[in-house]
């Protein structure tokens, strides 16, 4: 179980994640990690684009919570979380010091949120076990 | 905005302002009717650099080679509609290196013949690129 931190309001499930360069897998850094499911895309601290010596690869059209839309730039990274590691992961920058992860990478892990009581679980299987066949 | 005109020499601006203008916000001031400065109060520069620091630092430049890797996409794109459409494309030196049906399979494709070149990959398609939505609202505290 991780906990809610308490440093966004109203508090958030925030845990660390791992950047990492695709060309050269050294060139990492951990940072912390809000996960957003109102994002359909991840996005990284813009200083990432010079200590991992990020390139663009691509470009998207950006739909803000205002229904504005501007034109981005796309970078490739390798992302760990939890027991999740993707090798090439497309992301857009943000202003803010810390990952926003979005439903790319959410959709392929089961996360419970357990508001109440401040925590929550994110793993790469079920919570549910199996039923059992005989 | 209230204006001054400022005499000078090569080496130094002269300006006579009453003590009374700063009162009044921003003075603008002029020499030969054009503008060579602007004075503000203390706390209009106090507001203002509150505000330079709230900005969001600016996105990287777009690199050149990647821009021209972008036009030629769209140049050629009629033509890859036509070919690749519904596929995912990398352009490289304006030329087409290697196709898929995701972007970063794609990308893997090009690191593993090319190694980091700075190409542009993206989906073949009328309305690409395609659209992302981040609908989160962040409160600033």
């Amino acid at each position: 179980m991780n906990s809610y931190d308490s440093r966004h309001q109203p508090s958030a499930p925030v845990l660390n994640v791992t950047a990492a360069s695709v060309v050269n897998r050294r060139r990492r850094r951990s940072l912390s990690a809000l996960l957003d499911t109102g994002s359909d895309i991840t996005a990284i601290p813009h200083g990432l684009v010079d200590s991992l010596q990020l390139y663009p690869v691509g470009q998207l059209q950006l739909e803000s919570v205002e229904a504005s839309t501007r034109a981005v730039l796309t970078y490739a990274i390798q992302l760990t979380i939890g027991e999740l590691s993707i090798p090439r992961l497309e992301v857009i920058l943000t202003g803010l010091d810390f990952v926003v992860v979005g439903r790319d990478v959410l959709n392929r892990l089961y996360l419970l949120l357990n508001g109440p009581e401040q925590n929550f679980d994110l793993r790469t299987t079920s919570f549910f076990a199996a039923p059992i066949v005989e | 905005m209230q204006s001054v005109s400022v005499t000078s020499t090569p080496i130094h601006y002269f300006v006579e302002i009453e003590r009374t203008a700063l009162a009044l916000g921003p003075t603008l001031l002029e020499e030969n009717d054009q503008p060579v400065a602007v004075l503000l109060p203390i706390s209009d520069y106090q507001t203002f650099t509150r505000w330079q620091e709230e900005q969001p630092p600016l996105p990287s430049p777009i690199p050149s080679d990647f821009a021209a890797e972008v036009e030629a996409f769209e140049h050629l794109k009629p033509t890859l509609l036509e070919r690749y459409g519904g596929q995912v494309v990398a352009i490289y030196q304006g030329r087409v290196i290697a196709t898929g049906d995701d972007k970063m399979a794609v990308l893997g494709k090009v690191l593993d013949e090319y190694g980091p070149v700075h190409c542009y990959i993206e989906w073949v398609d009328a309305n690409s690129p395609r659209r992302a939505r981040i609908t989160s609202a962040w409160v600033k505290r």
